[in-house]
């Protein structure tokens, strides 16, 4: 089985993103350019950037060279195109601007390396991949960024592949774990109440936080910063309230503080927008599960499927074979893919 | 200068601004740049508004044609920096290019706007599409909005090409063959780049990728084994081949953009009519739809030293007035040179009337059109505006010391066609002394070029010979008795009480009339303890 077979037909937006730099995401995109070519998809990619931070210029040479076919679209910055070496045409200059220029939108006339680099935030990806579409591409990769899982956000995406490799630990156990533990928040459930929804989606949208009670009654918090925000929440916990809302990112700081609070925390659902709001650690996260904590997302991730690299670049490295089984094993039904050895 | 800048920020005149929409970089720069014409630029403002006039006469005709040229102005972009280093003689780059094609397509989607309009355009706004421009850059007429370096601009470009073209097929087919070969041979499978990777455990397939002839072995790692498929050396001298191929192409490249550069250079002149066509186009469209979005009219220029106002809004007053579900009443004013005060009840809209005054006069000198139902002016040299509630603190000045100062620069201009704007004159001192010193401002202005308009709560201010007094009409119509028991039913108080009772509309008052006394009413309204309004009722009496 090839990862296009994952997608073809399915899906018109896909991103590919990486749980640590060298975990193997360029190698699964180049997979993926590879299986498009000899399928005869014409590809549109782009790339996340970093917003507003320093290290674009250095993120600039660790933008991944991509080999593509002739006809494939491609958004990237005015600076990249400079140095592409396929024959590029523009079919856009964009309004959206990055450290390395405005994006441009280019089709390849001739196949060839070009350098993709994208624009910063989660809104400009998806109207990106969109005008990539609109502009004649079958299906448009997003690159994520290198350790930003945010491109897989179903805001830009609509479903994601998962890189993963023995560069997060010289512990095979280890990597597995951190895998599955990435896969559970991805996998979190969506909130189905369709009121609590369209209560939830403006204060989301604000990055506001509110709780919701069984005769879905609101009352919204005042919270400066999420990190002072879980004894507020937890003290205003009720005993009929039924839905923590969270527009923002959730920490686990935010949860201890509210578990020191009160034992309200178990009667309630936590809802984020998606998984990728979520930055708790596997050890943290075993905790709350067990604990009783439940947490539903506005909108669900799909994972298509985890790839491995059993290399790191330290020099170390996993059985090839024995870390696949294990990583089946324990993913299923989630498919997962050596990108190094190849489908078979 | 026209209005100082606290002035034009008293006025509120950004509201104004705001609503102009302009959508070209050029057109927002022209409207940065926006001066006001002062009075020798008369017969230019009057050109200005007649254009106005007519483009709002050609929307009401033809509103898609507008709706379409607008959406080109979106997509216009500030190409000035790009020109300017063409100027410079920098090479253009591919970018660049693009975006000039997309300019040049642009002028001629807006000629041909303004043509199906059927309007003299004058020079200035008319648009004058580049052709030869508009060829360079699509060699192929094509008429695509796309660009790349065609294989139109040079022979030496399409041959180069063309042998590219017949190399890199001629190296696919020999690695594909030698794929296949392989493939074939030994029962795997080789990715499209032309490798295969193996582990190294699987001993009896190393064993024959090894003895492979058409498999050269590329990589290895401590799990792994990375075979290559052998490139025939034919293949590889073609390969080499494409190399300098690519390199001569590159600079082809260089050396055409560098012809285009020099080309699009001889169309400077005409490039930058357009940039100015454009911004000047955009802002006349953008004051045009302002005219109609507000509701407006042209001011008519007089020679005399007048003011006529007839059925004047206040653009911001009524917006919030409307949202609340309530309308603005007109303020029609005629205001000759010498002084006019304006009296009459608190919260009677004295201060917006002056407002009112100050801004339309300074719109209609920026060349907008004014929310009226008709308006006469005379361009002013200035327009001042003392406004009671100064933030001098810091100046360490009271509220009074700040309005003398700025009465004392205004009172030496007094000669000159202005227009004097002043909101309750010295109400921050004691009333007698306040009262002795306003009526002597009052007496000198009287007979000034300036036209002067000043709000007052003194008694007899109003009434010195040969100035004109208006007065709020107030709640002159309105049986407090009857209100009052209203109000002891429903015990509504407050703003929204005032404003249903209060005529704001202002008239002339010939006589020798007392400034109406509402001040306790109003209180009333806005729901004062009763106790103390009958109290202060008694000393009243």
């Amino acid at each position: 089985m090839q990862l296009m077979d994952l997608i073809e037909n399915k899906y018109r937006i896909i991103s590919v993103v990486g749980m640590a730099k060298n975990a193997g995401k360029t190698m699964t995109l180049n997979a993926l350019i590879d299986e498009a070519m000899e399928r005869g998809i014409r590809l549109g990619i782009t790339s996340t950037g970093r917003d507003g931070e320093k290290q674009d210029i250095v993120t600039f040479t660790e933008k991944p060279l991509i080999y593509v076919d002739e006809g494939t679209l491609i958004a990237t910055t005015e600076e990249t195109i400079k140095h592409a070496e396929a024959r590029l045409e523009i079919l856009e200059v964009t309004d959206h601007r990055t450290a390395m220029g405005r994006i441009v939108i280019v089709q390849a006339k001739t196949p060839g390396h070009v350098q993709v680099a994208g624009p910063g935030t989660n809104k400009e990806m998806k109207e990106i991949a969109d005008r990539l579409l609109v502009l004649g591409a079958d299906l448009v990769i997003v690159d994520g960024a290198i350790d930003r899982v945010a491109a897989a956000s179903p805001a830009v995406s609509e479903a994601a592949l998962l890189a993963t490799g023995a560069v997060l630990s010289r512990d095979m156990g280890q990597v597995v774990e951190r895998t599955i533990h990435q896969t559970q928040i991805f996998s979190l459930p969506k909130l189905e109440d369709l009121l609590v929804q369209q209560i939830a989606e403006p204060i989301i949208e604000e990055k506001g936080f509110c709780l919701i009670n069984h005769g879905y009654e609101t009352e919204i918090l005042e919270i400066k910063t999420a990190l002072g925000g879980g004894r507020i929440i937890g003290g205003a916990l009720q005993e009929d309230t039924q839905y923590v809302i969270i527009g923002g990112s959730l920490v686990s700081k935010t949860l201890k503080d509210i578990m020191e609070c009160t034992n309200r925390y178990k009667q309630v659902v936590f809802v984020v927008k998606d998984a990728t709001r979520i930055f708790i650690e596997p050890r943290d996260w075993m905790y709350f599960m067990k604990a009783g904590i439940k947490i539903q997302v506005m909108e669900e991730i799909h994972t298509l499927a985890v790839t491995i690299n059993p290399y790191a670049p330290q020099g170390y490295f996993f059985q090839p074979q024995e870390f696949l089984g294990k990583m089946r094993q324990f993913l299923s039904p989630i498919p997962v893919f050596d990108v190094v050895l190849g489908g078979e | 200068m026209l209005l100082s800048d606290r002035v034009l920020k008293n006025l509120e005149i950004d509201y104004i601004f705001h609503r102009l929409m302009v959508y070209t970089p050029y057109g927002e720069a022209l409207k940065r740049g926006m001066q006001p014409y002062m009075s020798c630029d008369r017969k230019a403002l009057g050109e200005e508004l007649d254009r106005i006039e007519t483009v709002v006469a050609l929307i009401e005709k033809d509103r898609y044609t507008f709706v379409e040229m607008r959406s080109v102005f979106k997509h216009v972009k500030d190409l000035r920096g790009s020109f300017q280093r063409a100027a410079e003689g920098i090479t253009l780059s591919l970018v660049e290019l693009f975006e000039i094609k997309t300019f040049v397509g642009m002028l001629e989607k807006l000629a041909h706007y303004q043509e199906k309009l059927k309007w003299n355009w004058p020079d200035h706004l008319k648009v004058h599409p580049i052709p030869v421009l508009k060829q360079l850059l699509d060699p192929q007429g094509s008429g695509i909005n796309t660009f790349y370096i065609y294989d139109e601009y040079s022979e030496t470009l399409k041959d180069l090409r063309r042998q590219m073209g017949e190399v890199e097929a001629e190296i696919n087919k020999g690695k594909l063959q030698s794929r296949e070969l392989v493939q074939n041979q030994l029962k795997v499978k080789i990715r499209p780049n032309g490798e295969l990777t193996i582990n190294k455990s699987n001993k009896e397939l190393m064993h024959q990728l090894e003895g492979c002839e058409g498999l050269v072995y590329s990589s290895e790692t401590y799990m792994n084994i990375t075979y290559k498929v052998k490139t025939a050396g034919q293949i590889e001298i073609l390969m080499k081949k494409l190399d300098d191929y690519k390199l001569q192409e590159e600079e082809e490249e260089l050396r055409i953009r560098q012809k285009l550069t020099a080309e699009i250079n001889n169309y400077m002149s005409e490039i930058h009519h357009n940039i100015d066509a454009v911004g000047a186009l955009d802002l006349l469209v953008g004051k045009a739809y302002l005219a109609i979005g507000m509701d407006g009219i042209k001011p008519m220029l007089t020679e005399d030293e007048v003011i006529e106002i007839i059925e004047g809004r206040h653009l911001k007053v009524e917006d919030s007035l409307t949202k609340q579900g309530k309308a603005f009443t007109p303020i029609t004013v005629k205001l000759e040179n010498g002084v006019t005060c304006i009296t009459g009840a608190n919260m009677g809209g004295k201060t917006i009337s002056l407002k009112l005054i100050g801004l339309l006069t300074a719109m209609a000198q920026y060349g907008l059109f004014v929310p009226a139902k008709e308006m006469r002016f005379s361009p002013k040299e200035y327009i001042f505006f003392s406004v009671g509630d100064l933030q001098s603190a810091d100046m360490g000045l009271s509220t009074f010391g700040a309005e003398i100062m700025e009465i004392k620069d205004i009172l030496q201009r007094t000669e000159e066609s202005g227009l004097i704007l002043i909101d309750e004159l010295a109400r921050g001192t004691n009333p007698a002394e306040g009262y002795a010193i306003s009526k002597v401002i009052i007496q000198y202005l009287k007979d000034k070029l300036a036209t002067t308009i000043i709000t007052t709560h003194f008694d007899g201010l109003a009434d010195t010979e040969g100035i004109v007094h208006l007065q709020v009409r107030g709640l002159i119509d309105v049986d407090f008795n009857l209100l009052k028991q209203q109000m002891g039913n429903e015990g509504e108080l407050g703003i929204n009480l005032v404003h249903q009772y209060m005529d704001y509309r202002l008239e002339v008052i010939k006589d020798q009339r007392k400034i109406p006394q509402d001040a306790i009413n109003i209180a009333r309204l806005m729901g004062l303890q009763e106790e103390i309004l009958q109290e202060a009722e008694r000393y009243l009496e």
